[in-house]
């Protein structure tokens, strides 16, 4: 019985198929542990998001607001340091071989879908505060110090100045409604302010006691812009309470 | 259930009657987690808004000029309906009546509350049928002196309560009074406040200067003395001994 003749491979053709078979697994482990470290670092990244996204969400007496803020900042911050769950080309098919890479692959790729939402919505809900502590003093300037003798006449133009300011904010989306309405608030006042001044040039009593009756309710109607805050906000707070569920 | 076992059965009811209970409380539970993120807890926009007040606004002067303007002559309207004196009369004729009783009513009465008479001292004159403070008469011309000899027929007359409007002088006024081209309406109302004016305790003043309206109390039947006829009393009239008012 004749036994069939093995085939010999060629010394220079077998130094090919090892050289080939051993970059194969160089790459094969040097991807494996590429996934793995992707995988570590969005792990590393939900697990900062879980703590900030906790730290900004706790409400109790021992956190104050300043450092509610403070972690939310850091929530949004995370859509800057978000991993990289894309393979490059020279290791990105080792997730589609190797199980423990795929396993790492999904992993990040779960951790990204889960933690962006939260992240972006943070950022969102941080724009928001911003552009809120903007408002805030521009409002502030409108208080009265009613001991100087000259203060209606400051009144009347910090009106008028806070009303330019308003107008000079940049709004996101989610702000505007609220610019619009401290605007509009800031209008009316100084409009008010004006038909006080004519009535009282003109002495006529009837016109500046409606001045003073709707100066009165322009002033008292400056809480609407709070009204509308606090409905942009809450909306805003349920899409971050709705998207850190998942964390 | 047909081909199911019981006890799969069971526990499949067992199972969604579970579900019910526990799915109601899971749902609260999102609820309340997402109603727990309060805008307040991250704004500090409110406690801007509420310190943004404005202050009670002091009244310019010239507001509190017209408002004590108008308190003062408010308090005097009020005073002025408190202290309104009424003063009720009666009327009636003497003798042969040749003119109307009831054009005669109407005019003293009209003459007693106008406002640029009497009634400017918050006296409300108010005819009655009888038993009044004072007795109106249209009185024929011979009947005038009946009242009293110190009354001439010819003019009209005041005695004690009795204020008599002479006939002929209530139908043609006086030569004096129509010379100086005055009419008989205001004649009518120079005579009625005139006697009037007696019994509220007036004597006859003189004129006060050519020219000048002549108070009412001045005898303009007889002569105006330089004034000009008046059928209402002056400002400077405008008191009663008869009622106490200075």
């Amino acid at each position: 019985m004749k036994m069939p003749r093995t085939r010999r491979i060629a010394p220079p053709t077998r130094l090919i198929v090892v050289t080939v078979l051993a970059i194969i697994l160089i790459v094969s482990v040097l991807g494996w542990q590429r996934w793995q470290a992707a995988s570590s670092n969005s792990q590393q990244w939900r697990s900062e998001a879980r703590r900030a996204y906790a730290a900004a969400t706790t409400i109790d007496e021992e956190t104050d607001r300043a450092t509610r803020l403070q972690a939310l900042t850091r929530l949004a911050a995370l859509t800057d340091a978000q991993p990289t769950c894309e393979g490059e080309w020279w290791y990105g098919w080792v997730a589609d071989v190797l199980p423990p890479a795929s396993r790492a692959a999904q992993r990040c790729q779960t951790d990204v879908a889960v933690v962006a939402p939260v992240a972006l919505q943070a950022e969102q809900l941080s724009t928001y505060l911003r552009q809120e502590a903007e408002l805030a003093p521009i409002i502030s300037s409108l208080t009265i110090d009613s001991a100087k003798s000259d203060w209606q006449a400051n009144a009347a133009a910090a009106a008028r100045q806070a009303e330019t300011a308003v107008a000079r904010l940049e709004p996101s989306e989610a702000f505007k409604p609220v610019q619009q309405c401290a605007r509009q608030q800031m209008k009316t006042i100084g409009t008010r302010w004006q038909a006080l001044e004519e009535a009282s040039k003109k002495q006529d009593r009837k016109a500046y006691e409606a001045a003073v009756d709707g100066l009165d309710n322009a002033y008292l109607a400056l809480s609407v812009i709070g009204d509308v805050s606090d409905q942009e906000l809450g909306r805003l707070l349920e899409q971050l309470t709705l998207a850190g569920k998942k964390l | 259930m047909r081909g199911t076992h019981p006890i799969l059965g069971s526990i499949l009811i067992l199972g969604l009657s579970v579900s019910q209970v526990l799915l109601p409380v899971a749902n609260a539970q999102n609820e309340r987690d997402v109603q727990a993120l309060r805008p307040a807890d991250y704004s500090s926009l409110r406690a801007s808004i509420v310190k943004v007040k404005l202050p009670p606004m002091a009244q310019p002067a010239w507001l509190t000029q017209q408002l004590a303007a108008e308190a003062a002559a408010k308090s005097a309207a009020r005073k002025k309906a408190a202290s309104t004196i009424t003063v009720s009369y009666d009327v009636m004729a003497k003798g042969v009546a040749e003119s109307s009783m009831t054009e005669f009513r109407q005019l003293a009465n009209q003459t007693l509350n106008d406002g640029r008479g009497w009634a400017r001292m918050n006296v409300v004159f108010r005819e009655v049928a009888g038993g009044g403070s004072f007795t109106l008469v249209l009185s024929e011309a011979s009947q005038v002196p009946s009242f009293s000899s110190g009354c001439s027929s010819e003019y009209s007359c005041r005695v004690g309560r009795y204020i008599i409007i002479n006939q002929d002088r209530w139908n043609s006024a006086t030569s004096t009074w129509n010379q100086a081209g005055g009419n008989l309406r205001d004649y009518r109302h120079m005579v009625i406040n005139h006697e009037v004016g007696h019994w509220l305790g007036h004597g006859h003043p003189g004129c006060k200067g050519a020219g000048q309206p002549a108070p009412v109390m001045l005898q303009q039947s007889i002569d105006l003395d330089g004034c000009t006829f008046n059928p209402w009393p002056l400002a400077s009239e405008l008191y009663s001994t008869q009622l106490g008012i200075n």
